[in-house]
């Protein structure tokens, strides 16, 4: 690989690594929470299982 | 180019690995669907093609992770050179792969409706503006156009007829696709599998492919060999070098040197092979000539030249050899050029 | 995007691809041997004609413009 391609690549990844991680975080906090049926008492939903 | 096209340059170990590929992805895609259907939790039931699609789709992204670290850990151990020199057969794989998975997902949620399957894929989910509602698919069928672009392109006819300048810039997209594929996942599948393991695999993948990259770029970046004071590079003790083999020495200036050691004889070219930049100083002599590690294009000790009828050539650089120590000239010979070898053992 | 913007930019797509899916024929059958002497004849297998098509229909615009720069003598 000559070196001129070296230093773009590394350039290349000093921008899409955050771009990638930011992306992670981001999805992962933003993650729907699993759906809870509050108007279901508990004994119900076992009876129902 | 010198030489005919073949639609494979076969050799038995490509054939073996190949194989080994081929049975690797048929037990990992049986292994995912039975552990799947084993343990689902019951009532949960998910349909056989939505098994196939989660089954390419990850085995697609475990691929691409793997190609992306073969190039900076070969760089650092051997041991992963045979995977460099079958790199393309993997891409063209993960990209058929993908391709599967790419298939099954239009025919499934988009190609049941009147729209246009493609239409649909982009106008079906318009929260462009939501993370976790974000149509994630589109982000998928980008990286699978960017890994189009590069299978259909990874034949000796591209890298000939594009230059190896255009053809390098090229497939570099592979890492755009991969950021891509990244954001896929993790506004895709993360949103909605519960298993941590998804979230494990995602940052783990991301994490290793981007601390390879850029470590193995710094590294390469302040590994310059400091000049000694008339110029010439020193290379190694003539005890170090091994026979037939070469060391790769990197000037401040200008490509990387090999300096091969055939017998008593030393002699230096380019690192950098004609044929797609693969690095000549990896690969070793074979009947007298420096035969590149890619696809074994071959160039002369003496002159830098492929033996005839090819008409490959690069550049030559002196050597000298003082007190058992051997020294380069980091100012090239235009390719070609005849350079006669330092002798070991002789006084100079 | 609204369904008719798509539409148009999904048949763009379509058009782009179903030209370049002349321009590979057309490298198929004569045009890489024109660009590169080694792709000539006998050293272009059908196996190595058919996948060089994939990659002209994405980059045929690349490919159609090297066609009328590069000046090879045409197949015999």
């Amino acid at each position: 690989m000559k070196r001129a391609h070296r230093k773009s690549h590394l350039l290349l990844w000093l921008v899409l690594g955050p771009v990638m991680f930011a992306t992670i975080i981001l999805a992962v906090l933003n993650r729907p929470a699993a759906p809870v049926n509050d108007a279901l008492p508990d004994a119900l939903i076992e009876e129902a299982n | 180019m010198s030489h005919d096209y073949k639609a494979v340059q076969w050799t038995p170990f490509k054939k073996r690995f190949d194989l080994w590929m081929l049975a690797g992805i048929i037990l990992y895609l049986i292994g995912f669907i039975v552990v799947g259907e084993v343990t689902q939790p019951p009532g949960e039931s998910i349909h056989p093609v939505q098994a196939v699609m989660r089954a390419t789709g990850t085995l697609a992204f475990l691929l691409l992770t793997f190609i992306l670290c073969i190039g900076p850990l070969a760089r650092m151990t051997d041991r992963f050179k045979p995977f460099l020199y079958n790199r393309r057969h993997l891409g063209v794989t993960t990209f058929l792969i993908g391709l599967i998975h790419a298939a099954l997902v239009m025919m499934w949620y988009h190609g049941f409706s009147e729209t246009n399957p493609f239409v649909s894929l982009f106008i079906s989910n318009p929260r462009y503006e939501s993370l976790s509602g974000f149509p994630f698919e589109v982000l998928g069928f980008g990286a699978l156009l960017i890994m189009f672009l590069m299978a259909a392109t990874s034949h000796d006819f591209w890298n000939a007829n594009l230059g190896p300048g255009v053809w390098k810039a090229l497939h570099m997209g592979v890492y755009v696709a991969y950021a891509l594929l990244i954001a896929h996942v993790a506004l895709g599948a993360i949103q909605f599998e519960k298993s941590p393991a998804y979230v494990g695999l995602l940052v783990a993948g991301a994490t290793s492919v981007f601390a390879l990259h850029v470590g193995t770029g710094m590294m390469t970046l302040r590994g310059r060999d400091r000049p000694e004071t008339d110029g010439w590079l020193k290379v190694a003790n003539v005890t170090d070098m091994e026979d037939a083999r070469a060391k790769i020495v990197r000037p401040a200036k200008g490509e990387a040197i090999a300096i091969f050691r055939d017998g008593d004889k030393v002699s230096a070219v380019s690192n950098v092979c004609r044929h797609q930049g693969g690095p000549l100083g990896e690969g070793r002599i074979v009947d007298g000539c420096i035969t590149c590690p890619w696809h074994g294009f071959q160039y002369r000790m003496e002159d830098g030249q492929s033996p005839p009828p090819f008409t490959e050539k690069i550049a030559t650089y002196a050597t000298r050899i003082i007190d058992g120590v051997v020294y380069v000239n980091p100012e090239p010979n235009v390719p070609g050029t005849p350079q006669t070898p330092s002798q070991i053992g002789a006084t100079s | 995007m609204s369904e008719s913007t798509t539409n148009l930019f999904v048949t763009a797509i379509g058009i782009y691809f179903l030209i370049g899916f002349f321009v590979g024929l057309i490298y198929m059958f004569g045009g890489a041997g024109r660009i590169d002497p080694a792709a000539k004849g006998k050293g272009l297998p059908l196996r190595v004609r058919l996948l060089i098509l994939p990659g002209t229909i994405g980059l045929w615009p690349i490919m159609l413009m090297k066609l009328f720069v590069q000046k090879e003598p045409p197949v015999s």
